[in-house]
């Protein structure tokens, strides 16, 4: 039998950069897809937030709904609850060459007729005051928008991500 | 390691449907997984429930136990935990008006060892019916009885499944 989990691309940077993209990666080959975000080093402290690419470029637009559970071992946990934004924000936060991850599961991208949606689960480190602070969570979001979305970004507002991967699979 | 995501079984419905039975669990693999995306419920509102399939029968005894964390962009989020229901709630309060639908991953463990309770964790995403906004919940469970299921039954609390799609698969995670 063979495998269901199909890589289909990979897009890196190895410089500070504001906008990661893996583009055409979404198609009617899959309904199902696994993101990986692999976050090397930031230049500094920062948040990465996601952007989904359709027929226009990255949309930025106040089309984004999500919520995220954070939890860190130096404090309680807290959560976002957001509507109309114009990304998924606080998909991840980080600083320096630690780095971490991000594993997301993108619903119905290509689906013209369906909003996409996302679940994911993430993993980081960075230092708050100089304490050693471990950050994850979970959450999730959707895209209000029924069209045709063929990819996605990690954006940094303030060009911080420095080296990083994104790789998309199909869940077949 | 190659072939370690195996389709085994998959239910799409496209005509009222009152469950989806996924079966094909045996020792074949150590953890299963199912996707489901584009579920919609014939009564706007209803829950979607699950139950383990022992030979193809859904077992309705009080042993199902759950626990997540209920996310929701409307109100705050909230810790929710049942004990000996008769069945797992996997979307509680499911919407069916237009681009509502609920989507997920679950992973199912110990199924087919009947020396051990089933048990599964899940990642849903959906939009809840009484007030559109994104809803979704991050938790696991545990049936409580060691037999062996060789599947799960999805349903809808009230009504049927009106259309959805649902994948079994197997997970290879040794050599």
């Amino acid at each position: 039998m063979s495998e269901s989990l199909k890589f289909i691309k990979k897009s890196s940077t190895t410089s500070a950069t504001s906008s990661l993209e893996v583009t055409d990666c979404f198609s009617s080959s899959y309904d199902v897809y696994k993101v990986i975000f692999e976050i090397n080093s930031m230049t500094a402290e920062g948040v990465i937030a996601v952007r989904l690419i359709d027929g226009s470029g990255v949309d930025s637009t106040a089309n984004y709904d999500y919520a995220i559970k954070h939890i860190k071992d130096t404090t309680s946990s807290s959560e976002s609850r957001v509507t109309g934004n114009t990304s998924w924000n606080n998909i991840w936060y980080g600083e320096g060459s630690v780095g971490g991850f991000v594993v997301m599961y993108v619903h119905n991208p290509y689906n013209s007729s369906s909003h996409t949606f996302m679940n994911f689960k993430n993993t980081g480190h960075y230092l708050a005051s100089s304490t050693s602070t471990m950050y994850g969570g979970f959450g999730i979001g959707v895209h209000r928008v029924a069209e045709e979305i063929t990819g996605i970004a990690a954006i940094q507002t303030s060009s911080r991500l420095e080296n990083a991967n994104i790789l998309v699979y199909g869940v077949e | 390691m190659a072939g370690s995501l195996i389709k085994i079984q998959e239910t799409t419905v496209s005509s009222a449907t009152a469950n989806v039975d996924l079966t094909g669990i045996d020792d074949t693999y150590d953890v299963y997984m199912v996707k489901l995306y584009n579920v919609v419920p014939s009564t706007d509102g209803a829950s979607l429930y699950c139950r383990v399939l022992e030979s193809g029968t859904a077992n309705t005894a009080a042993k199902y136990d759950w626990a997540d964390v209920y996310m929701r962009t409307n109100s705050s989020f909230a810790n929710e935990a049942q004990e000996n229901n008769t069945q797992w709630n996997w979307q509680p309060t499911l919407g069916s008006a237009s681009n509502e639908s609920g989507q997920g991953i679950v992973y199912l463990f110990n199924f087919s060892n009947a020396s051990e309770y089933s048990m599964f964790t899940k990642e849903m995403t959906y939009i809840r019916a009484d007030s559109s906004s994104l809803t979704g919940g991050q938790g696991g469970g545990v049936f409580t009885d060691a037999t062996n299921c060789n599947g799960v039954s999805i349903f809808m609390s009230s009504g049927n499944i009106a259309s959805g799609t649902f994948v079994l698969y197997g997970l290879k995670i040794t050599s």
